[in-house]
Parts: C-alpha cells; structure tokens; sequence
C-alpha cells in the first residue's frame, strides 16, 4: 500500500517538476550560449549583442534561483492540497496510517527538491565549463587533491572525505529541515478554527526561533569565538561545531517530524 | 443484525462552540439511515469523525467494534460533501486510484455506471461540469463493496434529475447486507428510500427510530415530523 502511495505521489508531482526542470535545461543552455559568446568575444560584436549576453546570464541566474524556489513552493502547496485541503478528505480516508501518509509526502517532496538541488549543481558545473572554454572538468580531473587533503586537515582539523560528507549530510538535513519546517508550521496551522494560514506563519516563525536559539546556546556553550578561532584553535571548534549542529539539526527534525506524525493522527482537523 | 458503529458519549467541541453533545447510539448493517438535521446540527461534525478527518474532544467511536482507523476505512465508503478528487486527472485515473487503494472496488461495476451516462474514463475532470464531477465522485464510492456507506449530503446543489439518478445509483448499486448513512436536510426527496432516521439537533440526538414507526406513531412523514421538529 506504501508503494502504491508512493508511486502516485511522484505520478501527481511529476508533471509540475518536470516542467521546471525542462525550463532549468533551457535557462543552461540559454546562459551556456552567452557566457560562451562573451568568452569567444572579438571586436566585431556591437554593444547590443554584449548587453544581450549579458542580460541573458542575468536571466539565466534569476531562472536558477527562481526555479529552486517554485519547486519548493509548488510542492508545499501540492503537500497542503492533499493534506489539509479538499484533496485531504481522500488521502486520510485511504487505508492506510497517517503515519505512512505523511511519510510517503515527505519522502517525495525530499526526494524532488534533491534532484532539484543536484540538477540546479549540474547547470552551474555546466556553465563554469563552458565559461572556462571547457577546461573546467579537465582541470577538475587533474586537480591535486593531494594538497587539497592537505589543507583541508590543515586549516580544519578533519580529512577531506570527511569534509564532503559533512557537507552531503548538510545539503540533505538542510533540505529535510526546510520541508519538516514548513509541515509542522501547516500542521500546527491547521488546529485553529480561524486564521490558519497566519497561525502557521507564526507557527513557522517560531519554530526557526527555535532553531535559531537552540544553535545558539550550543556556539556559546562550544566556546566559540573569533578570537579564539584568529589564534589557531580552530581545528577542535570545528570539529565540535560540526559535530554538535549536525546532530542539533537531527534532534530538530525528529521532533519536527514527531509533531507532524502527532498531529495527524491525533489532532486532524479537516474541519 | 449486526452492529457496525457504535459511539458513545461522543462529544466535539470547536473551541466554545460544541457542535456535538454527548451522543450515543448504534448503526446496524443493512439498512438506509437519514441523518438528519438543519444545518450546523452536526451531521457532518459526526460523518468526519467516523471517517477519521476529525478527532473526538472525549467519547467513543467504534466501527465493527474497533476503533476508527486504518480497518475501518477499508470498509466505509465516503462521499464528501465537496469535491475531493485531483481535478487535473481523467476519469480513468482516478479509477485506477481507486482500484490500486480499495480492495472492494469493483472496476466493472464503475465502468458500466460511467458508461451509463456516456462518460469517458478519457474525460478529464476539470473540464466537467458541477454535476457531472459529483455523479463520477458518487460512482467512485458506490462501485466499492463497503459494508458501510457515509453519504454528506449527496443531493444537495443538484437538479431534481440529477437527484433522481444520484438516488437510484445509491438504491441499485449497494450491498443489502450494507448499510447507508445519509446525511441531508432535503428530507422529502430521501424519506422514500430511508429504512430508519436519526434526527439531530444542536448536537444532539434528538429522535432515532424506523421510519414505520414514526408514521405509525405520528401519523405523519418523516419530512412533516422533520418541520415540526425543527420549525
């Protein structure tokens, strides 16, 4: 039944993130072609042709933002729809438990912005080799990841494959925790009678305060500060810092999540 | 008979406003019973709660003697009393929904009821009218063999001809073995089929009785009692 769920969750949002994903491979293209024009420049090209490369790049940025946040926006909406709208009268009257429901919509709504996030790297990877008149994936290849390990271990304290871990698991926490943080604020949002969609913006507000101070107490409590971080004990606060807002964030989204699942099995209100 | 809900003491509270009061009683299966009420009575407060879009403020709510959840869905068949299908999918889509979800959906029996009113699974339903999309969302719920099917007011905003078919397609395509729950104010264009009625007011059960008895006791139809009551 979870697979069945999970097959018309991707089904019902395919369309929409497609499409933005075939805009994203016209904007690559678009900009690829004005960076290349730009760097191919010779003394024949009018100014007007400079400024519409230009212009172009610009668009190509905008489009490269713009497209992570509709996709995001887009399935907050889809999420809203099929929870707490009209569509929500169907999806908490299928067999199944609201746990699994809720799972299954966050397990999509993950799994598209991460391909959004690794496409929107891949335009970028795209752009900078064809604004590098296409050394930039040889000069990746023959990089000297030797001294790259090197300074790695010496400016921070850890090796580099740990570094890209801590980074792969920050891009997908990160992401987590944008998606946790805007259901629990609709969740939450959805208790009141009235006035849902300022409840859970304020909802939502707090829960980044949350965060917010959480993060903070654990910076002061790590002693961190920029005098000690100038004078060269860097290596152990990064490591401590690292470590502790990693699991900071996995403490945040287990209770983010733990509300969610909560709330709608015990406190729905498809009134 | 068996009993197929059971609630007792059942009471929802929206803030200060309590839209049921303490409610109890029994559905038996085989049987088509008017919940009946003007509105804001709380026949959709208590249809929502055995559906499981709503939670109880206290009281109990048993359907087959457990408690609402993933075992009682598999057997209630619910029309809301709004559109609740993805309207960008055509009608075959959310057949095979459908099908893919409920063990008791009979994809024959909707096929032939789609036909019947020359409706193409190829439709898409935005591009239907009102009373279309509410005969393809009703013929989604009565294709299920449920034991129990929860209808919000199915004839409410629709044409008397509309209404004729609604009330047909529910009479010739459920399980006598079943039971129906109806919930309208429309009374004198249900009292016809109904085997029993609970009548509910502010909340609270006001009058749960056959409606052989209540002619023969008052002498008088359910719609008459229904004004008098609710005048």
């Amino acid at each position: 039944m979870i697979g069945k769920l999970i097959k018309y969750e991707f089904k019902h949002t395919s369309k929409t993130m497609f499409t933005t994903w075939i805009v994203l491979a016209a904007a690559t293209l678009m900009g690829s072609l004005a960076l290349y024009r730009l760097d191919q420049g010779n003394h024949s090209d009018t100014t007007f042709s400079v400024v519409m490369n230009v212009i172009m790049l610009v668009l190509y940025i905008i489009a490269l933002i713009g497209i992570f946040y509709v996709d995001f926006i887009y399935l907050c909406y889809h999420y809203h729809k099929t929870m707490y709208s009209s569509q929500g009268y169907l999806t908490h009257t299928l067999p199944l438990s609201p746990a699994a429901a809720f799972s299954v919509k966050i397990f999509a709504f993950f799994i598209w912005m991460l391909a959004s996030s690794v496409l929107l790297v891949i335009s970028v990877l795209v752009l900078l080799n064809v604004g590098s008149g296409g050394e930039f994936f040889s000069t990746i290849s023959t990089f000297m990841w030797d001294e790259f390990i090197q300074s790695v271990n010496e400016l921070f304290g850890i090796s580099a494959p740990f570094l890209i871990f801590i980074f792969i698991a920050d891009t997908f926490l990160g992401i987590l925790w944008r998606i946790l943080w805007v259901t629990a604020s609709m969740a939450i949002g959805q208790l009141f009678q009235s006035g849902r969609t300022g409840f859970s913006i304020l909802a939502g507000f707090c829960i980044y305060m949350v965060n917010q101070i959480v993060n903070t107490i654990f910076l002061a409590a790590s002693g961190y500060n920029l005098t000690a971080f100038l004078d060269g004990a860097r290596k152990n606060l990064i490591r401590h810092i690292l470590g502790g807002s990693m699991i900071i964030s996995a403490v945040m989204l287990i209770a983010l999540y733990g509300i969610c699942v909560y709330i709608n099995k015990k406190r729905l209100n498809l009134e | 008979m068996n009993t197929l809900v059971t609630c007792k003491e059942l009471t929802k509270t929206y803030g200060s406003k309590t839209a049921l009061n303490h409610v109890s009683f029994e559905i038996e299966s085989g049987h088509i019973i008017g919940l009946l009420g003007p509105n804001g009575s709380g026949k959709t407060t208590f249809i929502k709660l055995l559906n499981g879009l709503l939670t109880p403020t206290s009281g109990e709510l048993y359907v087959k003697k457990l408690p609402v959840g993933i075992e009682s869905k598999k057997i209630i068949s619910y029309l809301p009393d709004q559109t609740y299908l993805n309207m960008n999918n055509t009608v075959k889509e959310v057949l095979d929904y459908f099908h893919a979800f409920y063990a008791d959906f009979d994809m024959e029996r909707a096929c032939q009821m789609l036909d019947s009113l020359h409706i193409s699974p190829k439709d898409r339903l935005k591009a239907m009218s009102k009373g279309t999309k509410e005969k393809v969302q009703l013929i989604l719920v009565m294709s299920r063999r449920a034991e129990l099917y929860v209808l919000d007011e199915p004839i409410a905003g629709v044409d008397p001809a509309a209404r004729d078919y609604i009330l047909q397609t529910i009479l010739t395509n459920y399980d006598p073995d079943a039971s129906i729950l109806i919930s309208t104010h429309l009374i004198s264009d249900i009292e016809n089929i109904l085997d029993q009625v609970i009548f509910i007011k502010e909340g609270e059960i006001f009058l749960q009785a056959s409606v052989d008895d209540i002619r023969m006791q008052h002498q008088k139809s359910i719609d008459a009692l229904f004004r008098e009551v609710f005048k």
